[in-house]
């Protein structure tokens, strides 16, 4: 042995306990994986996979179009624009003086403004301002400052501007509905938004087949008003000449269609440009004064007064009333007289329309009863709303006898008009009535919902029958009339029957009574007298140059038959009668 | 005293070996041939597919990419769409339109109508036709059109 070599190992005789050593540390290595592995895919594979999930999804909301406005000849009043809006990461402007130099003038804020909100400290970035045009958008990229980001967002625009604002309303920033049409439909027109849940690459792009789920919006519906804007355009123009020659603080021109209850044109000063609203500080611009705001109707109210009374049968056309000694005593209150204590002494029904004698109105109340004069006034509509599809309607005051603020003066005095009040549009509804054979009409303005499911159309719908087609018919003959003889001769159009009532109203003091001099000149009624179609409602606020409705709403009246029957093409009288 | 060395030496068999030899030299020379081509027919397989998969997920993503570029696309001609239909609308403006026909075609504002009432000459002259009898027919003739489905017209006013 000791001479002999040492036998070599052959080489893959390795010993048996590096194998298992290698075994059991591969072993080892495989249940670790195999540990985490399960660990991973099969205990927390639900947790792991949401994470995953959320890691590559993400939810979009994706707005609905707001549906667009148009008139009755199909003219395009509100739409939606793409607009920006442009913020400022603070930490990434350099000279806040600079950029708030650049900004200004595109933006339409001062200088001062804008270097004010890009020092703001306590702030990591500022919206700087909303609704920007592309063509701005594109002037303030083109300007390369660094830290100024454009964000694209839908505007509402309204093409025409002012151009029946009051209708209209406008939407917030939001894109909700406030005011007019656009509050009353803010649901309808806004539609319903929809979501994209979705895979997204890194860059935020939808990854193509990927597992996604798409709730489609559901757009708003379109809707077509029965405001005609050819009208519309008529009476604003006429109304914003009276209230500048008459140097007045305001006015309402309303024209009813006075079959059907639909709205023709509805137009008030002052007004607002809803593509601005943010730049109106007082939000009473924005109520429509046409159904927002209240006042006392005066002798136009003697219209409603006779039609009661004729159809409760209490007079007649011909009934005689004699006014003299010219004064009605209500104790503990001081005597009621005519306007200008004028006495008219014995006089028909249609002569107290005529001259519109304040006693004559006492006289049909009386003869109605106060009770039975109530309840026919609250069937015409008074103290409620008329439900026209507008936001913002009032009700009016209408104190009903042993109701809170009821005195017995009011019953004698509510028959020519005052200690009541009314919205232009509730009069203007209740003498459609007095024209159209006595059906109270439920005024609308919205003519066709035009939805993906469908069109609507709304239908005319009568409210309730308040005269009998034979008062009606007296009520025309006795309204043109007063038009023909009466204090609204200057409503008076040649070759036309026209019957309207004027008004002359004192305005309440807030400190109780009335302003010294300061009246609504108002005037309503219908044409033409042998088929009523429009009813027209001008009232003018405090006028400076003159101050009875005979004097500066009847001639105004005029001018707005003369354009409605332009535009409708209404043949006169004796064309119309000829054989 | 033998080692496991000597054990292990011994264990081969020469005179086994060459019999074994002898008898599967053939099949022992086809057996890694066709392993090794089984195994390249598999690694090809896998390849193919897998290219194939590649191709299509890249033509995929690619398709994707496109139908975001066509979206943008679609919602950036959108957007110009809504803006022209702005100016449009802005353009129709009542007050704009009758100022260009004032003030750049002289044009002028309707101030009436003339309605000129035409009278409808009384018209005498026409006078009520004269009625038509329609000839009778056979019987035979009546039932041979119920039977044939066919029937006969006449021209009862008279005009070609």
């Amino acid at each position: 042995m000791s001479g002999a070599p040492p036998a070599r190992r052959p080489r893959n005789d390795v010993p048996r306990y590096r194998v298992w050593s290698v075994m059991v540390v591969f072993l080892l290595f495989v249940s670790a994986i195999s540990y985490r592995v399960v660990g991973v895919q099969v205990v927390r594979s639900e947790e792991f996979g949401r994470w995953a999930v959320a890691e590559r999804t993400r939810e979009n909301v994706a707005a609905a179009r707001r549906g667009e406005v148009y008139d009755a000849r199909g003219v395009r009043l509100a739409t939606n624009v793409p607009s920006n809006r442009v913020s400022a990461i603070l930490s990434q402007i350099d000279d806040t003086r600079r950029t708030a130099e650049l900004l200004s003038p595109l933006i339409g804020r001062t200088v001062e403004d804008i270097d004010s909100a890009l020092n703001e400290p306590e702030l990591e970035w500022v919206l700087l301002a909303r609704r920007l045009t592309p063509e701005v958008s594109a002037q303030i990229v083109a300007l390369g400052i660094e830290g100024i980001v454009l964000d694209p967002e839908p505007s509402r625009m309204y093409p025409f501007g002012t151009f029946a604002s009051h209708v209209l309303g406008f939407t917030t920033y939001d894109l909700r509905g406030a005011y007019g049409v656009e509050g009353h439909y803010d649901d309808v027109l806004g539609g319903s938004p929809g979501k994209l849940l979705g895979e997204r690459d890194g860059a935020g792009n939808l990854i193509a087949l990927s597992q996604s789920s798409w709730d489609s919006p559901i757009d708003g519906a379109d809707i077509v008003l029965t405001l005609d804007s050819a009208v519309q355009y008529a009476i604003e123009r006429i109304l914003a000449d009276v209230v500048a020659e008459q140097s007045a603080a305001g006015g309402t021109i309303i024209v009813q269609h006075t079959q059907s209850g639909a709205i023709l044109g509805m137009a008030s000063l002052q007004t607002f440009d809803p593509n601005t609203f943010n730049l109106i500080d007082d939000p009473t611009i924005f109520l429509n004064p046409a159904i927002s705001m209240v006042y006392e109707p005066g002798s136009t109210f003697k219209s409603v007064v006779m039609a009661i009374g004729l159809d409760d049968g209490v007079v007649y056309p011909d009934t005689l009333f004699n006014d003299d000694p010219g004064y009605f005593a209500v104790s503990g209150h001081p005597a009621i007289t005519n306007s200008q204590g004028i006495v008219y002494g014995a006089q028909t029904m249609t002569q107290v329309l005529e001259q519109s004698a304040n006693l004559g109105a006492i006289f049909v109340a009386q003869k109605i009863g106060r009770d039975r004069f109530y309840q026919r006034l609250v069937e015409f509509g008074f103290g409620y709303e008329t439900g026209v599809d507008l936001q913002g309607e009032e009700v009016g005051i209408l104190t009903l006898p042993m109701g809170a603020g009821w005195n017995d003066v009011l019953f004698y005095t509510n028959s020519f008009g005052q200690g009541i009040a009314v919205t232009p549009l509730q009069l203007v509804n209740a003498v459609s009535a007095l024209g159209n054979g006595g059906r109270l009409m439920q005024p609308y303005i919205v003519a066709e919902v035009r939805g993906a499911d469908g069109t609507i159309i709304t239908q005319p719908t009568v409210i309730r029958q308040v005269i009998s087609e034979e008062t009606s018919a007296m009520m025309r003959m006795m309204l043109e009339s007063a038009v023909l003889h009466g204090t609204g001769e200057l409503a008076a159009v040649e070759g036309y029957r026209i019957g309207a009532k004027t008004g002359t109203a004192q305005i309440p003091s807030p400190n109780g009574g009335y302003i010294e001099d300061a009246t609504i000149a108002s005037i309503v009624g219908f044409a033409p007298i042998e088929n009523p179609l429009f009813t027209v409602l001008v009232k003018i606020d405090w006028p400076k140059e003159l101050f009875s409705g005979q004097e500066v709403s009847a001639p105004v009246m005029a001018r707005v038959f003369e354009e409605l029957f332009l535009l409708y093409g209404i043949a006169p009288f004796a064309a119309q009668g000829a054989p | 005293m033998s080692t496991g060395t000597e054990r292990r030496q011994r264990t081969p068999s020469p005179t086994r070996s060459p019999a074994r030899g002898n008898d599967a030299t053939p099949a022992a020379a086809a057996r890694p041939m066709n392993a090794a081509m089984m195994f390249s027919v598999v690694a090809l397989t896998i390849t193919v597919v897998g290219l194939l998969y590649l191709v299509q997920t890249a033509q995929v993503a690619s398709l994707g990419y496109e139908a975001t570029r066509l979206e943008q696309e679609r919602a950036a001609a959108a957007l110009e769409n809504q803006q022209l239909t702005y100016e449009v609308a802005s353009l129709e403006a009542l007050p704009r339109i009758e100022r260009l026909a004032v003030d750049t075609l002289d044009m002028q504002a309707v101030r009436a109508r003339i309605f000129v009432v035409v009278p409808l000459p009384p018209r005498d002259d026409l006078s009520l036709p004269e009625p038509v009898t329609r000839p009778e027919q056979s019987l035979a003739l009546r039932v041979w059109e119920r039977l044939t489905g066919q029937s006969t017209a006449t021209n009862m006013g008279g005009e070609p």
